[in-house]
C-alpha cells in the first residue's frame, strides 16, 4: 500500500497555469492558477460560479480559452494518456436507459482499456463498492436518482484513476450513500490519488477534508486549509464566542486586551468578542477566567467554520466585483492563498480596500 | 465494509490500445441500434423480398421441370432488383433508426461527457459507431443475396451454375458499398445538429427528395444528370456495372463512383469536423 502510493504520488498532480474559459462573452473561468497534490480537495463556490467549467477543463472534456492546465504532466484534452488516469463522475443525470448497471459500467471500464472479462469484474467490484449488488443486473432506467448517482460514482471510479473528479457527488444520495461515498473517496485519496469534488454540502466537505478551492465568479478566491485561509482574513475580525456564567462581567474584563475590537451578547450566557488577534484573546480569555474566577462553559470560534468561511469570502468577492474591483477580487485576494507561500503582509496587501 | 475485504485490488496488469474501443463502440453500438424500433422492423421485415423471390424461383423450376417455356432468367438483374428491394425500405429504416440519429442522440443525452472522459479518440468514436449502422445495412443486404444465389445456383442448369455463382463477389462488393455510403452519410448527417428529429429528417430528405426529383426529369425530359444528386440512384447504377446490366442511360460507374466516394469523404469530414471541435458542456 505505501509502495503503491509512493509511486503513485510521483507524478500525480494537476496544475493550472492562468487558466481561463470564455463561452461567448460569458466568462466562465478568469486567470486560474493552482497546483494540486495528492490528496482530498473541496472544490466549493455558488452557482454558476465556475467549478464545473475547471472540473470539466481538468477533465479534458473542454479546451482552455487562454492558458493552460496539465494533469500528470500532460494536457488532458484528447489525450487517451492523461485519459485513462481520470475518473470523472459528471453531474448531469445522463445514463443509457436501456443498459443495466453492470453493461453500462463494464463498456465504460473496456473504454479504458481492460478485457470484457476484467472490465465486468471491476464493474461489479465498483457496483458493489457504492451498494449497488442487487441492482445491477436491473435496466438503469428504473433507477432512483440516488442510484444513478451511484453509478456514475462506480463508473469514474472502475479503471482506479489517479485523478477522481466529482462534480455534486452527494446529489440525491441518501445519508447511508452518502457514508459509502465518503469512504470510498478518502480511501482513494489514501492511496495516493488527486480527489477534488465540488459539492454545496459544506458540513460533509469538512467533514472529509479541510483542503479547499473557493471558486466565485469565474475567479479563484482561496486555497489552501481552511484554518490558514481564515488566518490570512486579518481585516476581517474572528468571533470567538465564550459561555459563561457572568458574561458582562467577562467582557468588561477583557475590554483592555489586545486584539479585541467588539463585543456582543447574543443571549445571556454567552459573549461574542470580535479581535483580530485571536490567540492573543484566547490567552485572555483563559487568564481572565482564572483570575476572575468565571465558570466558562465553552470557548469556541463560530466562524473558524468552513460554512462561515465560504459565506464571508463570496460575500467579498461580491462586494469587490461590485465596487469594481474585479482585478483586486480576481488576482489579488486569490494569489496569496493560492500561492505556496502565506505571510500576513501579503494578506494585508491583498485584502486592503476589502470590507468584511 | 472497505473494498479492499471484498478482494479488490489496484490492477497493475497490462491494458489493451485505445484502439480496442473501437470494437468496443462497435459492440455497443450494435446492440443500441437492436433497440431501435425501425431496425427491428428491417430485420423482421427484411426477409419479405428474399421469400417473396425464393418462391418466384421455386415456381419457375417447376414449370421448367414439367417442360413449359419460361425464358431466360437474368441473374445478375435479379439480384440487382433485389438489392433495391432490400435498399428502399429495409437499409433506410435501419439508417434512420440506428445512423442518422446516433450522434445527435448521444449529444443531447450527453453521453459525451462519458465517452470523451475515457481515453476514447473522435476517430474511434466516429469509426465504432458508422461501422455499427454499416454492419447492420451490408447484413441486410449481403445475406438476401447470398440465400438468393444459392438458390439460383440450385435451379440452373448445370452449364450456368459456375456463372451463377461467381455473383457472390459482385453481391458482396454492392452490399459492402450501400452499407458503407448509406451508414456514413446518415451518420455525417446526425453529427449536423443536436436535434436527432433535425437530423433523421434532413436523412429523409436527402435520400428521397433528390431521387424523385431526378426520376421525374429523367421520365419528363430524359435528362439522367439529375440522378448524381440521388444516393439511392448513385448505388444503383454501380450495382448495375457490378452485375453487368446495360444502363438506361447515358450515366455509368465511373460518374456516380466519383460522387459517392465524395459523399462519403464529406460525411466523415463533417462528423470529425464536429467531434473533434466537440466540447462537453454540462
Amino acid at each position: 500500500m505505501k509502495e503503491r502510493k509512493k509511486e503513485k504520488t510521483s507524478d500525480v498532480y494537476v496544475r493550472a497555469v492562468r487558466l481561463t474559459k470564455w463561452y461567448g462573452k460569458v466568462t466562465a473561468l478568469s486567470d486560474l492558477s493552482l497546483h494540486l497534490e495528492p490528496g482530498i480537495w473541496g472544490l466549493l463556490g455558488p452557482n454558476g460560479s465556475g467549478k464545473t467549467t475547471f472540473l470539466s477543463l481538468v477533465a479534458g472534456q473542454l479546451k482552455p480559452s487562454l492558458g493552460e492546465v496539465q494533469v500528470c504532466g500532460e494536457r488532458p484534452f484528447a489525450n487517451p494518456n492523461v485519459l485513462r488516469r481520470i475518473g470523472l463522475c459528471p453531474e448531469a443525470d445522463a445514463l443509457y436507459d436501456e443498459l443495466t448497471g453492470i453493461e453500462l459500467v463494464t463498456s465504460l471500464a473496456e473504454l479504458s482499456g481492460y478485457s470484457r472479462k476484467d472490465a465486468r469484474d471491476r464493474a461489479a467490484k465498483a457496483l458493489d463498492e457504492f451498494g449497488l449488488t442487487d441492482a445491477m443486473e436491473r435496466k438503469t432506467g428504473g433507477y432512483s436518482r440516488g442510484m444513478r448517482q451511484r453509478v456514475k460514482l462506480a463508473q469514474a471510479v472502475v479503471h482506479d484513476p489517479d485523478v477522481l473528479l466529482l462534480d455534486e457527488p452527494l446529489t440525491g444520495t441518501d445519508p447511508t450513500s452518502r457514508a459509502v461515498i465518503l469512504e470510498s473517496v478518502k480511501r482513494r485519496a489514501d492511496e495516493g490519488a488527486i480527489v477534488l469534488f465540488s459539492t454545496h454540502v459544506l458540513p460533509e466537505v469538512e467533514a472529509l477534508t479541510d483542503r479547499v478551492l473557493l471558486i466565485a465568479r469565474g475567479n479563484l478566491v482561496a486555497k489552501g486549509e481552511v484554518h490558514e485561509i481564515r488566518e490570512l482574513l486579518e481585516e476581517h475580525p474572528h468571533h470567538v464566542r465564550v459561555e459563561c456564567d457572568r458574561p458582562r462581567e467577562l467582557a468588561a474584563a477583557l475590554m483592555g486586551v489586545a486584539g479585541i475590537v467588539g463585543v456582543f451578547f447574543p443571549d445571556d450566557t454567552a459573549a461574542l468578542l470580535q479581535t483580530r488577534d485571536p490567540d492573543s484573546t484566547y490567552a485572555a480569555v483563559c487568564k481572565v477566567a482564572v483570575e476572575g474566577k468565571f465558570n466558562i462553559h465553552s470557548l469556541t470560534s463560530p466562524d473558524a467554520s468552513l460554512e462561515a468561511l465560504f459565506h464571508y469570502l463570496v460575500e467579498r468577492s461580491a462586494h469587490m466585483a461590485g465596487t469594481g474591483s474585479d482585478a483586486a477580487a480576481g488576482s489579488g485576494i486569490a494569489s496569496p492563498f493560492a500561492g505556496a507561500t502565506k505571510t500576513s503582509s501579503q494578506a494585508k496587501t491583498a485584502g486592503a480596500g476589502a470590507k468584511p | 465494509m472497505p473494498i479492499r475485504d471484498l478482494g479488490y485490488r489496484p490492477y497493475e496488469g497490462e491494458r489493451l490500445p485505445t484502439s480496442h474501443n473501437m470494437a468496443v463502440l462497435l459492440r455497443h453500438g450494435l446492440r443500441r441500434a437492436w433497440g431501435s424500433w425501425l431496425v427491428k422492423i428491417a430485420a423482421f421485415l427484411g426477409w419479405v423480398p428474399t421469400v417473396v423471390a425464393l418462391a418466384l424461383l421455386g415456381l419457375r423450376y417447376a414449370m421448367e421441370t414439367r417442360g413449359a417455356q419460361v425464358g431466360n432468367l437474368d441473374a445478375g438483374q435479379a439480384l440487382h432488383t433485389l438489392t433495391l428491394f432490400q435498399l428502399w425500405p429495409f437499409v433506410t429504416m435501419v439508417t434512420l433508426g440506428a445512423g442518422a440519429g446516433v450522434i445527435s442522440r448521444d449529444l443531447t443525452h450527453r453521453a459525451f461527457q462519458f465517452y470523451f472522459s475515457k481515453p476514447v479518440t473522435p476517430t474511434q468514436y466516429l469509426v465504432g459507431r458508422t461501422s455499427a449502422v454499416a454492419i447492420w445495412c451490408f447484413f441486410l443486404i449481403w445475406i438476401p443475396s447470398m440465400i438468393t444465389i444459392v438458390a439460383l445456383v440450385g435451379t440452373a442448369a448445370a452449364d450456368l451454375r459456375l456463372e451463377r455463382l461467381g455473383l457472390m463477389l459482385p453481391a458482396t462488393l454492392d452490399a459492402a458499398l450501400i452499407a458503407v455510403v448509406t451508414a456514413t452519410a446518415s451518420v455525417g448527417i446526425s453529427s449536423s445538429s443536436r436535434s436527432r428529429a433535425f437530423s433523421m429528417s434532413a436523412w429523409l430528405v436527402l435520400l428521397f427528395v433528390p431521387h424523385v426529383l431526378a426520376q421525374i426529369v429523367f421520365g419528363v425530359g430524359d435528362w439522367p444528370w439529375l440522378r448524381l444528386a440521388s444516393i439511392p440512384a448513385l448505388l444503383s447504377i454501380v450495382g448495375e456495372a457490378l452485375y453487368r446490366i446495360d444502363p438506361d442511360s447515358a450515366l455509368r460507374w465511373y460518374h456516380a463512383l466519383p460522387v459517392l466516394v465524395a459523399v462519403t469523404a464529406g460525411s466523415i469530414a463533417l462528423a470529425m469536423n464536429r467531434l473533434r471541435h466537440t466540447q462537453v458542456i454540462s
